[in-house]
């Protein structure tokens, strides 16, 4: 009994310990889609959001986008990866970074505001 | 006793700017604004850029910082005399983060790789002549 109650306890401790060693990845960026729900996204990666935002953008006020802010690790380097959807389909996906240099200004303006409430909400600045 | 303090005080201070960032990050990278003139930015980033380049149009200046991602290390092994073991030398290989100004205004940025597959032709354009910076003797 006493041996039972050891492994059950040990299989406890494994289990926690290996969900505690996910991370997401670019193996898990690189499986997105333009257009997956959230729902989808979120089966998909090994890793969930670590915070996610309701963003509505200053210019248009009838555009909005829920975006989750992933964790990525690389190698040995961490950082914040964006993913955005509109009308629960992804739009965009990328380190901030590639969001404020892109071409489109409303792929730009969903990044700055996501940093922005970001920094206000949570306390981050970059 | 006033003497060692102020010694200790000094040596700690002098070892403070030794202990700053040594790579960019990419929520370092989150900063950059496109259109932000480049004194702006070298304020705004922990650390210097290690290596600069201007490009064959005049107006285009590329500041490079090492980014901290993968860190290869490539491990030779030399020997020192001939009854002396053979013993590994490390050689980092940083992942290199380029800033492009023109005319001294923040106007792309990322990895070589980004400059390459950017969806901006002018800075595809440009593209192979960074490559020919970064790379020497591999074309």
């Amino acid at each position: 009994m006493r041996t039972l109650t050891a492994r059950v306890l040990l299989l406890v401790i494994t289990a926690t310990v290996l969900h505690g060693c996910k991370q997401f990845s670019l193996a898990d960026a690189n499986v997105l889609q333009k257009g997956m729900q959230a729902g989808a996204v979120l089966a998909v990666v090994a890793k969930g959001p670590q915070d996610s935002y309701e963003i509505t953008l200053p210019s248009d006020t009838t555009m909005r986008f829920h975006v989750m802010v992933f964790r990525m690790h690389v190698g040995n380097s961490k950082g914040d990866y964006y993913a955005a959807f509109r009308n629960d389909s992804l739009f965009y996906w990328g380190y901030p970074y590639e969001w404020n240099r892109h071409p489109d200004s409303i792929i730009r303006e969903v990044g700055l505001q996501t940093t922005s409430v970001r920094a206000r909400d949570a306390g981050i600045r970059y | 006793m006033t003497r060692s303090l102020l010694c200790s005080a000094l040596g700690g201070a002098m070892l403070i700017p030794a202990c700053g960032p040594t790579y960019l990050t990419f929520d370092d990278a989150a900063r950059l604004r496109i259109g932000a003139p480049r004194q702006q930015v070298l304020q705004s980033l922990p650390l210097r850029p290690s290596e600069q380049y201007q490009l064959h149009e005049s107006d285009l200046h590329i500041d490079a910082y090492p980014l901290h991602l993968v860190t290869v290390v490539s491990i030779t092994w030399v020997r020192t005399g001939p009854n002396a073991a053979f013993t590994p030398h490390a050689k980092e290989h940083p992942e290199k983060f380029l800033l492009l100004y023109k005319a001294d205004t923040l106007r792309y940025w990322g990895t070589a790789t980004d400059f390459a597959r950017s969806e901006d032709s002018a800075i595809t354009s440009i593209a192979p002549d960074i490559h020919r910076r970064l790379f020497p003797g591999k074309d």
